[in-house]
């Protein structure tokens, strides 16, 4: 008899474990809204990159659209994309298509700025290749605001070649909202730190929506730079920069991407 | 909700089951003692040490038990014109946990189910020599640890094993508390 209850009592500590070991599965949300592929080729660069498209359910074909562009296409394009989904259906983001650019086996050659351990320094070169190839395709295919209002994501590398981006000559930058977060401020000793000073030298204002977001475990050099740089940027006193720099806690490179990119929409699209 | 939940259910039962199986026993208490490699998205290392109590006198028995883990990262992503200065980046993990143990000829091998808390402290300071800055940081954050552990040894002999211990953690972000890999040294202590 005492065998019996005993074995019952394990088979019940078997089972509790179990169900609290293997049962709970994180929340996932369904996208609505269409989706579509295709490949572009880039005579920049001379390679091919496909092209994730998503559609939310506020994207509107009789008028123009905000457009997203969406870095890391193959990892990212379903997550930027499940937050677009909800911002759409709550209706926190104007009517826009999201663009996730793939080819993301060529990110260390692509959104590095300079040649440092393995970044190629191929990022003037994206940018080119996004300004000149990518977005007047885009605009050709789909209803698209023309002027320069788009909004880039990323993160690391991609968080990386974001502020690059925002660094570019404003004249005919076709980006005005930034969402970078994880940014590698690591790379090459700082050096996107010399592409925001070479912009200060040369332009008096820096008219952007700017979010950058880093995870409380992402390290002390990625730490401490995010901060250097809110701080710089605030102290050259752009009369028309909105900046929001966040902490995002309990959170490693990974696990603060999806939070920043919904952070960092809320923000781009609440200024 | 979901995950408190499921925490607070893995916690109650460790503690019923842990009292529900205690008893006198003639099988021998041990203390673990290695050096481990650890982390998720950066690699970080350290030791770790662990008192184990089996719970019962049959050849293959439950154990408890706690341990203390500590782990650093010495370098972080700090190169050559911009360096980490009087910095620390490291997880300390108390924790208690419920196993079983396998005991043949030569080879004991445990699974264990640690439960306890990750403590996580980063601080120091930046010294960007390249672009001409100095900044401090600090972050400290305690985070619930819990996974699955595989702790393989070999009998040297009636006091003395060596072995591999391995740790997944389940929880959701492992930069809180990340894998575990390491080798050490048990001895029956009583």
């Amino acid at each position: 008899m005492k065998n019996k209850i005993m074995s019952s009592k394990k088979l019940i500590s078997y089972l509790i474990l179990g169900l609290c070991l293997f049962s709970c599965k994180k929340d996932e949300i369904e996208i609505i809204g269409e989706t579509e592929e295709f490949t572009i080729t880039s005579s920049i660069i001379n390679d091919d990159y496909p092209l994730f498209v998503y559609f939310p359910s506020n994207y509107d074909p009789s008028a123009p659209n905000q457009l997203i562009i969406g870095l890391d296409g193959e990892f990212r394009f379903e997550e930027v994309a499940d937050v677009i989904s909800e911002k759409s259906e709550n209706g926190s983001i104007p009517p826009c298509i999201f663009v996730a650019i793939g080819n993301s086996d060529e990110r260390n050659r692509d959104y590095t700025p300079t040649k440092f351990q393995h970044g190629e320094g191929g990022a003037e070169n994206y940018y080119h290749f996004i300004k000149n190839e990518l977005i007047p395709e885009l605009e050709s295919r789909y209803n698209i605001d023309t002027s320069n209002t788009k909004t880039l994501i990323g993160n690391s590398f991609g968080g990386l070649f974001t502020h690059y981006t925002m660094f570019q000559d404003k004249v005919d930058n076709p980006f005005n909202k930034f969402v970078s977060t994880g940014c590698s401020f690591w790379f090459d000793s700082g050096v996107i730190f010399e592409y925001e000073e070479n912009y200060n030298v040369n332009n008096t204002d820096l008219d952007v929506i700017f979010f950058s977001g880093m995870g409380s475990l992402e390290g002390g050099v990625n730490l401490a730079s995010v901060e250097e740089m809110e701080v710089r940027l605030r102290n050259r006193s752009y009369s028309n920069l909105n900046i929001s720099t966040v902490i995002i806690n309990e959170h490693g490179h990974s696990g603060a991407a999806t939070i920043g990119f919904k952070k960092g929409l809320d923000y781009v699209f609440s200024n | 909700m979901y995950f408190q939940i499921k925490k607070t259910l893995l916690i109650f039962t460790l503690f019923i089951t842990s009292i529900a199986y205690a008893q006198d026993t003639t099988n021998k208490k041990t203390i673990d003692l290695g050096l481990n490699l650890a982390g998720d998205e950066t690699i970080f290392y350290g030791a770790y040490g662990k008192f184990s109590i089996p719970l019962s006198q049959k050849k293959h028995h439950f154990i408890t038990g706690g341990s203390l883990t500590a782990y650093c990262d010495f370098k972080g992503e700090s190169n050559e014109g911009a360096v980490l200065k009087d910095d620390i980046d490291m997880r300390i993990i108390p924790s208690i946990f419920l196993g079983y143990s396998f005991n043949f000829k030569k080879i004991k091998l445990n699974f264990e189910i640690p439960i306890g808390a990750s403590f996580a402290i980063t601080k120091g300071t930046l010294v960007n020599e390249r672009i001409g800055f100095e900044r401090d940081f600090s972050n400290k954050e305690i985070f619930l640890s819990y996974g699955v552990a595989v702790n393989p040894k070999y009998k040297l002999n009636n006091k003395n094993y060596i072995g591999l211990y391995a740790f997944l953690p389940l929880i959701e972000d492992r930069a809180q508390s990340g894998y575990q890999f390491g080798i050490g040294w048990t001895k029956k202590i009583k």
